[in-house]
């Protein structure tokens, strides 16, 4: 890089012109003890709940409790150079994080600091962390889809731009896969993705950047991570940290996705500041606030109208909704759901996509239950190609589970319940799904189409995926026309429904699979 | 319950006595002193001397204490919070400034000012606190220039140490 120092000098000038050195009145106290990144000060009579106090050496806290005669703070970063009698200043702020274009395809920590090694952020905003979510007013219904490009979430259980949808599972069984395939999907649809990593292993997390930047994901991706050796504050600040972050792009008229990876340790990382600031235990020793914590979250995913953007913007922007979907990750122990911040989340989502060890073991990829993952509120925004082709799936697939469960025991069968089971085998192979490779509407439409016409029936069933392959290259080099149309405008008109019968009859004609 | 809690009750108490008319300012604030003293703590602390042993050592120590404060030094003695006495006399002394308009300030300089100076600081810093002010002064030399007020959690930094700080953090934001 090239120094004009020049150019370097008459910054310093405008700065120091700018500059103005009046007398500083702030409230102050003195440091009685840090200790895990949790502070205890004597005096700062005028402290706010969660104001930034000011601590030396360029250190910040927030103010979590005021108590009589103290206040207790967490320090967020590093917290060893801290002697007891410093002094502490109030700011009167507010704790923020810098907002903008300039942090996409940057990896930034819970404080919005670079640790990508590219420099300095490229960004003029600065935007509180913790904010009210809009109100009921500003807000309009889920209708427009969030493809996340995976058969069995987006025939079954559908997410809309704004949802809050919780992925939900018992460790290695493809969570983080499912979000991370949702963001490489987004690359060319205008949706910004934020990654929010909470207690996770910093090589997890790297090797998350470069999954992203080798699919072209990671220009429009934001990463905020705070990792396992981090503090326990910037753990728990971090998902707020992301969400603002986000926000920025809802409340511009953009659609914007963010992905918690996870709350679970968000939660123990609050648990942790929380028992250190001795608030009152509970059940599993989490503080009373614990759902609070998790609702005030996820109520800031939501999709905006008109009014509020064009309010928001000063008229610069007119006629757009915006959206923040949220993606949620939560990890259950044993596949038990009825633990305390697992029951928490699913009650504050719009549903759940849930993922199950024994059918993760048994090939099933991804693992998703389809008896209990649901989407309270997606239907409305899934594409009428879709609906139609998906709409009996769920239903089919849960009374081939029945079936084939019964026919262990039964010799002979008669034709119907043979046929259904047949089909229900094609149903479960055709939803499995390699990772990193999110298919676009048309793909999934089409092979979900064959399956529903019957045109699977003849194939046997260690062959469907290699059918599905060789299909879709097929459609992809002669029939690119009908995709395109497909992509463009996602219905099943008698047209198109003409036109994938005869591609397929084509295809299998071939006999290339 | 946390102890200043406690030391606000008694303080309290001790306020309403003297406000009746009870002189213990002075008595309290030399028994706080002789508590404050570690091996003192310590006596206190010990079971195996009665509440009336323990006032005749410190009513000794501290010189003649009143039958109010030999009182109030048995009940503390008896509930085992005679530690508490510096804590409740600091917040005492706080009730009776605060009941008299006056408050203590602490002003930090680069230089020791003269007297005329002290005149005008203690005038400015009066007129900033609105009350009668009791101004202790303090010298460091870091501040290089100006000065420092302190009034309880406030805090106004007028020094050359504090300005430039400001600069370094405008430049380097």
């Amino acid at each position: 890089m090239k120094l004009d120092t020049a150019e370097i000098s008459s910054i310093i000038k405008e700065q120091i012109k700018g500059f103005e050195a009046g007398a500083a009145d702030a409230n102050v106290g003195r440091l009685i003890s840090v200790g895990d990144g949790v502070a205890l000060i004597h005096g700062l009579s005028g402290a706010m709940a969660g104001e930034m106090l000011e601590f030396p050496g360029d250190t910040f806290g927030m103010v979590l409790n005021l108590e009589e005669g103290s206040v207790g703070a967490v320090i967020f970063g590093e917290f060893t150079h801290l002697r007891e009698g410093d002094q502490v200043k109030c700011t009167g702020r507010i704790f923020e994080v810098p907002t903008g274009p300039g942090l996409k395809g940057r990896v930034v920590n819970a404080l919005g600091q670079p640790i990508d090694g590219k420099g300095p952020l490229d960004v003029a905003e600065h935007s509180a962390v913790e904010k009210i979510a809009p109100g009921v007013i500003e807000r309009k219904s889920v209708d427009q889809p969030l493809q996340t490009g995976i058969k069995a979430i987006d025939s079954m259980v559908p997410v809309g731009r704004g949802q809050r949808e919780l992925i939900i599972g018992d460790r290695q069984t493809g969570k983080t896969a499912i979000a991370i395939d949702t963001i490489i999907n987004q690359k060319d649809t205008g949706v910004t993705c934020v990654y929010v990593a909470v207690g996770q292993k910093a090589s997890t997390v790297a090797s998350v950047v470069r999954t992203l930047r080798e699919h072209g994901a990671l220009d429009n991706t934001i990463i905020v991570a705070a990792s396992a050796s981090e503090s326990a504050a910037l753990q728990y600040i971090a998902p707020y940290a992301g969400c603002t972050m986000g926000e920025y792009f809802r409340d511009r008229g953009e659609d914007a996705l963010i992905v918690y990876d996870d709350l679970t340790k968000q939660a123990w990382a609050y648990r942790q500041v929380s028992l250190i600031l001795r608030r009152p235990p509970g059940r599993e020793a989490y503080p009373g606030d614990v759902f609070y914590l998790h609702s005030r979250l996820l109520e800031r995913a939501s999709r905006v109208d008109e009014t509020y953007v064009e309010k928001f913007t000063n008229g610069k922007v007119t006629g757009k909704t915006g959206s923040l979907t949220s993606l949620p990750i939560i990890e259950t122990q044993e596949g038990d759901v009825s633990a305390f911040v697992p029951t928490n989340v699913i009650s504050i989502t719009d549903g759940q996509i849930f993922l199950e060890t024994s059918l993760f073991n048994s090939g099933q990829r991804p693992a998703i239950n389809a008896g209990l993952s649901v989407s309270r509120v997606g239907g409305a925004a899934q594409t009428k190609a879709m609906k139609k082709v998906g709409g009996g799936l769920r239903l089919d697939l849960a009374q081939y589970r029945e079936l084939a469960a019964f026919a262990q025991f039964a010799s002979d069968l008669d034709e119907a319940t043979r046929k259904q089971i047949e089909r229900g085998k094609r149903g479960v192979e055709i939803l499995k799904q390699d990772e990193n490779s999110p298919q676009s509407v048309a793909e999934m439409t089409t092979v979900l189409f064959a399956l529903n016409n019957g045109d699977l029936d003849d194939i046997e069933v260690n062959k469907i995926r290699d059918f599905e392959k060789g299909l879709l290259a097929h459609l992809a080099s002669a029939e690119a026309g009908l995709m395109n149309g497909l992509n463009a405008k996602p219905e099943l008109t008698d047209e198109v429904v003409a036109g994938l019968k005869k591609a397929i009859a084509d295809f299998k004609a071939t006999g290339t699979y | 319950m946390s102890s200043i809690t406690v030391s606000r009750r008694y303080a309290k108490a001790l306020f309403d006595l003297s406000q009746e008319g009870v002189d213990l300012t002075a008595g309290l604030a030399k028994l706080a002193e002789v508590a404050a003293v570690k091996e003192v703590q310590e006596f206190l602390d010990l079971p195996n001397f009665t509440p009336e042993q323990k006032v005749a050592v410190l009513g000794k120590a501290a010189g003649s204490i009143s039958d109010e404060l030999a009182r109030l030094v048995t009940m503390l003695c008896e509930r085992s919070k005679a530690s508490l006495l510096p804590e409740i006399n600091e917040i005492f002394e706080t009730m009776v400034r605060e009941a008299e308009q006056r408050v203590v300030a602490t002003v930090v300089v680069a230089a020791k000012p003269d007297a005329e100076t002290k005149k005008k600081i203690e005038a400015a810093v009066a007129d900033l606190a609105g009350k009668k002010v009791q101004l202790e002064i303090v010298e460091n030399k870091q501040l290089l220039g100006g000065l420092v007020v302190n009034i309880g959690d406030r805090q106004i930094d007028c020094s050359l140490r504090g300005k430039l700080e400001g600069l370094r953090k405008a430049i380097a934001a």
